[in-house]
């Protein structure tokens, strides 16, 4: 139960490191992960428009940087 | 109005909110008189929590819809939310440790709903794993559908665990059907429940990012499967 007796102002904030610890962790980790997701986002943006170039028969751009994950893994984690 | 400026505008308002909720929980909403400042982590927490069973929910739901229709599309509901949820419940387990650390003098302890929430997380990185360790995507799809319906049931456990098996640690419910009306204060109700709204709408977000990559590589997975057939694989890759 969470307690309803409540102050307003005049505690000590003795624990306030701890809620600025939490709230720090939590944002830390959403943004790690959002920014993972845009990351591979834009790598496999930039593989799809050159796979497809290569589907039309098009010439490769050449220097393509190499892909993290070991081609032909056609797994369902990307 | 396309997808994309759908999101865009989906995830400003999400931000909007998530800032209007970040002043709430820090300026408006009252210290404890117990805990101290630390119970504002009840904001954080329990939304992040519940926001997780969500995303769960959906991976039940994109599971059961894949196997009975075998719609990709279903299939990366349900991935994306496990991806997502998993990283919500990572999060509801960290900040319920630093929560407990000054409140119960401990990091971790092995009661009801600590344990099966832990097992909850084991569950969906089980989950994840499996995808990534099936031969092919269709059998990846199948075999998490599978892990993705049965590890639905650790959830109303977590949600009823302190229920059944009792604690000395864990409070009763806030939120849910065995919340009691009135247990809060007018205030931290309010917070709570602006906090849980802006967490959905982030939630949202971030499963309908997750879902438009996954878009792109079975897009990907498509023209390479093009590309072997015709004898033509892509660069890095031999004949097939």
């Amino acid at each position: 139960m969470i307690p309803t007796i409540l102050l307003q102002a005049d505690q000590p904030p003795a624990n306030f490191g701890y809620l600025v610890a939490a709230f720090i962790v939590a944002w830390l980790f959403f943004l790690a992960y959002g920014l993972y997701i845009l990351r591979r986002a834009k790598e496999s943006q930039a593989e799809l428009a050159r796979l497809s170039r290569a589907a039309r028969g098009e010439p490769e751009e050449p220097a393509a940087p190499p892909d993290p994950a070991p081609e032909g893994t056609e797994t369902g984690v990307n | 109005m396309n997808v994309l400026n759908f999101r865009t505008i989906f995830g400003a308002v999400a931000g909007l909110l998530m800032a209007a909720n970040l002043y709430l929980i820090f300026a408006v909403a009252p210290t404890d008189a117990a805990q101290g400042e630390v119970a504002r982590v009840l904001y954080l927490h329990v939304p992040v929590a519940i926001m997780s069973f969500l995303a769960f929910f959906f991976v039940f739901v994109g599971s059961v819809m894949y196997l009975i229709k075998r719609d990709l599309r279903w299939d990366s509901l349900a991935h994306s939310a496990g991806e997502v949820g998993v990283v919500f419940i990572s999060v509801a387990l960290l900040t319920g440790m630093i929560w407990a650390r000054p409140v119960w003098n401990t990091w971790w302890t092995w009661e009801p709903r600590l344990t099966t929430t832990l097992v909850l997380w084991l569950i969906y990185v089980a989950y994840l794993m499996v995808r990534s360790f099936a031969p092919n995507r269709s059998r990846a799809g199948v075999y998490a559908a599978v892990v993705g319906i049965i590890g639905f049931v650790d959830v109303p456990i977590v949600y009823f665990a302190v229920e059944w098996w009792g604690s000395l640690l864990h409070p009763e419910q806030v939120l849910g059907p065995l919340a009691e009306t009135g247990s809060l204060d007018r205030t931290v109700s309010m917070v709570l429940l602006v906090s849980s709204v802006a967490f959905l709408l982030f939630l949202g977000h971030m499963v309908m990012l997750r879902m438009s990559l996954r878009d792109i590589d079975d897009e990907l997975a498509r023209i390479r499967f093009g590309l072997r057939r015709m004898g033509r694989p892509p660069a890095g890759e031999g004949a097939a």
